[in-house]
């Protein structure tokens, strides 16, 4: 019984630190025009990646759908990620935020930023 | 001459609106890969003429400060070998290299790209009369790049004129590049391209004009390409004892 117990409770103490390790995260998806080759797309990759803390970049080159997933904590906004894909020499179109808390923010190539709220 | 060279200028450009694709090997492009990036490159030329052998082999340091500009230097070896006369390697003339995009128009898997160029050659090369590699005279260089890229094709032109005060290597020169992607585009990419590139010359005060036809294959992997192309001459019309048999160009590019 003795050592079920320190079992669980040591099981419990790592499934609290893991849950403590994961951070929340927001979900960036940007249309972006004027990636005309696949090597463009590294350009634009790696102008993201200053940004610590990017992870599951993705990019479809035939659509110009490029997706990431940014620590919540550090609230990028549309404007910023707006101006880093101008940096990387491209055109941003469409741009949609869903953060952690579930609310959305999109934006258009008008740069007019909508908030939507909650979905969930 | 001139209509030779204005004619070859239109039909070629009306050639290229055919297909094309991809940054080319031996011309130049209008895009940038992202503001802060560093870019080091080397294409190195075997230039075999009925003067002699030369080797030359530069190596380029690209620094984009902004996505729309770019500074670079080429500092460059040659070893140089005459039919006639004397054999050795040195230092080659040093070119420093401004680009700045002044026009973009982008839309879904394409862009349109137009950028001022200037190349400024520095006389620290020995004199070998050789265009492009050592003159050991000052020269400066002042062309527009425009490019069409799309996923499925793209053109890549250079215009210009270089101005070479104190010689006899003035020239308007006018570049073409296009090719052929040989796997579907993707990202990360795996690119294997076929290029066809063409450059004419026209050095009007020595009554030269040279049309050289390039034909390409360039392996590009994430951020590092490796291109391989063989030059020939299409119109060689230059003195007897200096006309191009051919160019060997292989190189290699790394960005981080």
């Amino acid at each position: 019984m003795k050592i079920k117990i320190i079992g669980l409770l040591f099981f419990a103490i790592l499934t609290a630190t893991a849950v403590q390790g994961q951070k929340e995260v927001d979900r960036f998806e940007v249309q972006v025009d004027g990636l005309g080759c696949p090597f463009c797309a590294y350009g634009l990759e790696k102008k993201f990646k200053e940004l610590k803390g990017i992870k599951n970049v993705a990019i479809d080159i035939e659509t110009g759908d490029f997706t990431f997933t940014y620590p919540s904590e550090k609230a990028l906004s549309l404007p910023d990620v707006a101006a880093q894909v101008k940096k990387a020499g491209y055109t941003p179109v469409t741009l949609k935020i869903t953060r952690a808390s579930g609310a959305i923010e999109t934006s258009d190539a008008s740069n007019e930023t909508r908030k939507e709220g909650k979905t969930k | 001459m001139r209509i030779k060279f204005l004619l070859y200028v239109f039909f070629i450009g009306i050639g290229s609106l055919l297909y094309a694709q991809g940054p080319p090997i031996t011309a130049d492009k209008p895009i940038m890969l992202g503001g802060k990036s560093i870019t080091v490159r080397t294409l190195t030329e075997i230039r075999n003429t009925e003067r002699g052998t030369f080797v030359y082999v530069p190596l380029m340091l690209h620094y984009l400060p902004t996505s729309n500009s770019l500074i670079a230097i080429h500092i460059p070896f040659i070893n140089y070998d005459f039919e006639v006369g004397d054999s050795g390697s040195d230092l080659a003339d040093i070119q420093l290299l401004g680009k700045y995009q002044f026009y973009r128009k982008d839309a879904t898997g394409k862009t349109f790209r137009l950028v001022a160029k200037t190349v400024q050659t520095l006389p620290t090369g020995p004199e070998l009369d050789l265009m492009g590699q050592s003159t050991g005279l000052y020269q400066g260089y002042y062309g527009i790049v425009a490019g069409y890229e799309t996923l499925k094709y793209g053109i890549s032109n250079e215009i210009g004129y270089n101005w070479q005060p104190n010689g006899t290597l003035d020239d308007f020169r006018y570049k073409l590049g296009f090719g052929l992607p040989l796997l579907k585009p993707q990202y990360p990419n795996n690119q294997l391209n076929l290029y066809f590139e063409y450059s004419n010359f026209w050095v009007f005060e020595r009554d030269w004009y040279q049309l050289l036809y390039a034909q390409g294959i360039q392996y590009a992997r994430k951020n590092v390409t490796f291109d391989l192309a063989v030059q020939i001459p299409i119109v060689n019309d230059v003195d007897a004892n200096r006309k191009l048999q051919y160019s060997i160009f292989l190189g290699t590019r790394y960005t981080f």
